[in-house]
């Protein structure tokens, strides 16, 4: 069809004045939302790494541990510490980022289980973090891996010193069913039991797989071992195997009083794949850790005596 | 960057699962609207499903190129080759607009194409491009790779699978569709209802095909992590370095 | 050109249900069924969807008479992908949660037939405030549809709606009550949302009185 020169030239002045405004548009509008949606990331995180340390509940408010063990809520004061409270109150997104300032520090372990940070080693925080996300951080010759400081009192916070350590957080990643799995585990100081752990990146099937994200399933977590105990009720922390194992069925069917029951969940009905992608995923990144949980047992146990 | 960690299992397992286990349109249940609107014959259905594998797999690769060198996350490093720092920028939140402009730009200029070198094809294929550049499922197959961050070949299979699958889909769904056309179909069903329910049927029926695993690369997820960013990041099968420090390369 | 224009709400109306894009046009489909596990996600996506369709509709229609005619459907592409890029990066400076879900999904409004048949149908012909209201009127047919599989499948596949547990527990089988409610899995995969729609397709039909056999 001929068409005018004239009307070629109007069509390429169109496209390339609409190109224009539409790129302008989008980038005004990007940059202006870049910051809240950098903050919406790291809220997203903190928050998961807080509820797999057990800091923050599922449903959404702050939580301290009693002295029997068992979490009471608590509620955020300025500073960051937790005090408890008899209301539950769910945290606002200033809060959380401000209690996981606070509480949680990353740092890095080599594979001698050797400690070390990110400004000692030299390596570019943001980068590491971004660019190892999906092939595992625990493949890396520096492992990423967060510590977990006590709850401070008001004096602490005012004299800025630094609590003791109660836990750390292991970035886990493995493969599920459908696609790949993102999730926290925290251990206590002895290496061995788990504080909590959250699932926050997952594509399983929904209603299936997809539970390992919700908190019924994660509350068989605190308590359970990642170094398996042997027959005589002992554990032996170099050859033990490492990891929590999801059972086809439920732990009390399958295991019923071995020590193996306490390294084990139940699984979950229709999602055997999600759930053995969430075994594996526990067993090879812990491996990567195994030196680093053997050091903080043996420090434990000293400290202990 | 051309395979990854893949090896050639593992690109058959993928394709088996583009094509089987996460067919398009009964699992992701991309890319229905065109079909139905138009026709319920597996002529038309063929000609389609011939049309979406071609412009899938070459759209779906050009995309990757895009994702590739400039709108995925650190794409624009190539630019440093000119001196220009690239660092903070963040190209992300064009990727929609230029996949999109991508195909149908692609499709144009394939109708040109194909009406200049061979009328024939045109006259069998040629009626369905225009339809095809908004059919869901190419831009989805397009977003979804890229999602996954393969590297270029489990890009290639993983896009051709789609397409293949999504032809399949189609014209299974097609050749029922003709048959029901003369059952007794009860009469606010005739039609689109008795359609759903019979896509909804056989999508139950591709369920079955869930848990077949061999496109993930290795085998165990043991050795090295599913999808593997980019060999510059050292490949992730080498065992931990002896020497622990040292920074990450 | 008739000389009585019908009035302007009137092409929200008729989006609504008579024309309902789902249910009678059959267009949009692609991402109803995906998205309509949870209700909130639902909500979410309907809200999107009438967002892009009603102002790509108003500048498609702003923008009718200097459109040159070769380049009409990538221009309203373009439109439409910048109204969804706009939706796409709100969400994720806002409502991380939920884009999480929807990820892909956002995207693929550009090319959800629902869209593109309203700019190319309506908007191109019609002034810019008609335009916009049926847009925004074919949104709400598509997110009401929308709503109505969501709750059904959130129902009775979670036990919840919107999160909250609305089938109570003390219902629930145990292993005392092993033949109580058990969550009906079927609601929460692909299959469930293709029988809800063709079951709204049969009501909508037989509401609407069937005009043709």
């Amino acid at each position: 069809m001929p068409v005018s020169k004239s009307q070629t030239r109007y069509t390429i002045f169109f496209m390339i004045a609409l190109s224009f405004i539409c790129a302008l548009i989008l980038s005004l509008l990007a940059s202006a939302l870049a910051k809240p949606q950098e903050i919406a990331k790291d809220l997203d995180r903190s928050k998961e790494m807080l509820i797999s340390a057990q800091i923050l509940n599922a449903v959404g408010y702050f939580q301290v541990r009693g002295q029997d063990g068992n979490y009471l809520p608590a509620k955020a004061q300025p500073g960051g510490w937790l005090k408890p409270s008899s209301q539950k109150v769910v945290a606002s997104d200033s809060n959380v980022l401000a209690v996981y300032k606070t509480r949680i520090t990353p740092f890095l372990v080599n594979e001698k289980g050797e400690e070390s940070t990110f400004e000692k080693t030299g390596i570019d925080q943001a980068k590491y973090l971004a660019d190892y996300k999906k092939s595992g951080y625990y493949h890396q010759p520096w492992k990423l891996i967060y510590k977990i400081f006590a709850n401070p009192t008001k004096e602490e916070i005012e004299k800025n010193k630094k609590t003791k350590v109660e836990g750390y957080v292991i970035p886990v990643n493995g493969m599920g069913l459908w696609d790949a799995i993102y999730g926290y585990l925290a251990i206590r100081t002895d290496g061995n039991t788990v504080i909590g752990i959250s699932w926050y990146d997952q594509k399983e099937t929904p209603g299936l797989g997809a539970n390992i994200s919700e908190p019924e399933w994660q509350s068989q977590f605190p308590g359970k071992h990642i170094f398996q105990e042997n027959a005589d009720g002992k554990t032996n922390f170099e050859s033990a195997q490492l990891g929590i194992t999801v059972v086809k069925g439920k732990v009390s069917e399958v295991l019923g009083n071995s020590p193996k029951a306490k390294s084990a969940v139940d699984g979950m009905a229709g999602a055997t794949l999600t759930g053995n992608g969430v075994t594996d995923a526990y067993k090879d990144v812990l491996a990567a850790y195994r030196p680093f949980l053997m050091q903080v047992h043996q420090e434990n146990e000293t400290d202990k005596k | 960057m051309w395979m990854g960690t893949y090896d050639f299992v593992n690109l058959f397992g993928l394709l088996i699962q583009a094509i089987f286990i996460e067919n398009f349109l009964l699992v992701n249940f991309l890319g229905m609207c065109t079909y139905l609107a138009c026709s319920s014959k597996l002529k038309t259905a063929n000609g389609l499903g011939l049309a979406v594998v071609f412009v899938l797999t070459i759209a779906g690769v050009l995309n990757w190129f895009v994702y590739k060198f400039v709108t995925g996350p650190g794409a624009l490093s190539w630019l440093s080759f000119f001196g220009l720092n690239t660092e903070g920028v963040n190209l992300s939140f064009l990727t929609f607009l230029v996949f999109i402009s991508i195909i149908a730009g692609f499709v144009q200029i394939l109708e040109i194409l194909i009406e200049k070198f061979s009328p024939a094809l045109y006259m069998s294929l040629g009626l369905y491009l225009p339809l095809i550049t908004v059919n869901c499922a190419i831009l989805g197959a397009c977003l979804f790779a890229v999602a996954r961050e393969y590297p270029f070949l489990p890009n290639l299979i993983y896009v051709f699978g789609s397409a293949v699958g999504w032809w399949l889909a189609i014209a299974l769904i097609a050749a029922i569709r003709e048959k029901i056309a003369v059952a007794d179909v009860v009469p606010a069903l005739k039609g689109m209802g008795i359609t759903f329910i019979m896509s909804g049927l056989m999508s139950m029926a591709f369920m079955g095909f869930t848990g077949i695993k061999l496109s993930v690369p290795h085998g165990t997820a043991a050795d090295v992590g599913p999808y593997p960013l980019n060999d510059s990041a050292g490949s992730s099968l080498d065992p931990a370095p002896p020497a622990p420090q040292g920074t990450v390369k | 050109m008739s000389a009585s224009k019908p009035p302007a709400i009137s092409y929200l109306t008729e989006q609504l249900w008579r024309s309902n894009q789902v249910l009678v046009a059959i267009l949009g489909i692609c991402s109803a069924l995906a998205v309509t596990n949870r209700l909130s996600v639902a909500i979410t996506m309907g809200l999107s969807v009438s967002f892009v369709t009603g102002f790509s509709s108003l500048i498609v229609s702003f923008l009718r008479k200097v459109t040159p005619e070769s380049v009409r459907m990538i221009v309203q592409l373009a439109i439409i992908s910048v109204f969804v890029i706009i939706i796409d990066q709100f969400l994720q400076a806002y409502f991380f949660n939920i884009s999480k879900v929807l990820s892909v999904f956002v995207g693929l409004i550009i090319t959800n037939c629902l869209v593109m048949g309203r700019t190319e149908s309506m908007a191109k012909n019609v002034e810019p405030w008609p335009a916009f209201l049926d847009g925004i009127g074919a949104g709400l047919g598509y997110a009401i549809v929308l709503c109505i599989v969501a709750f059904i499948r959130e129902l009775f596949g979670f036990g919840q709606l919107l999160g909250y547990q609305i089938i109570p527990s003390s219902w629930y089988a145990t292993s005392a009550h092993p033949d109580r409610y058990e969550n009906f899995i079927l609601m929460v995969s692909p299959p469930a949302a293709f029988f809800i729609i063709g079951g709204l397709i049969y009501i909508a039909k037989k509401l609407q009185g069937t005009k043709e056999s």
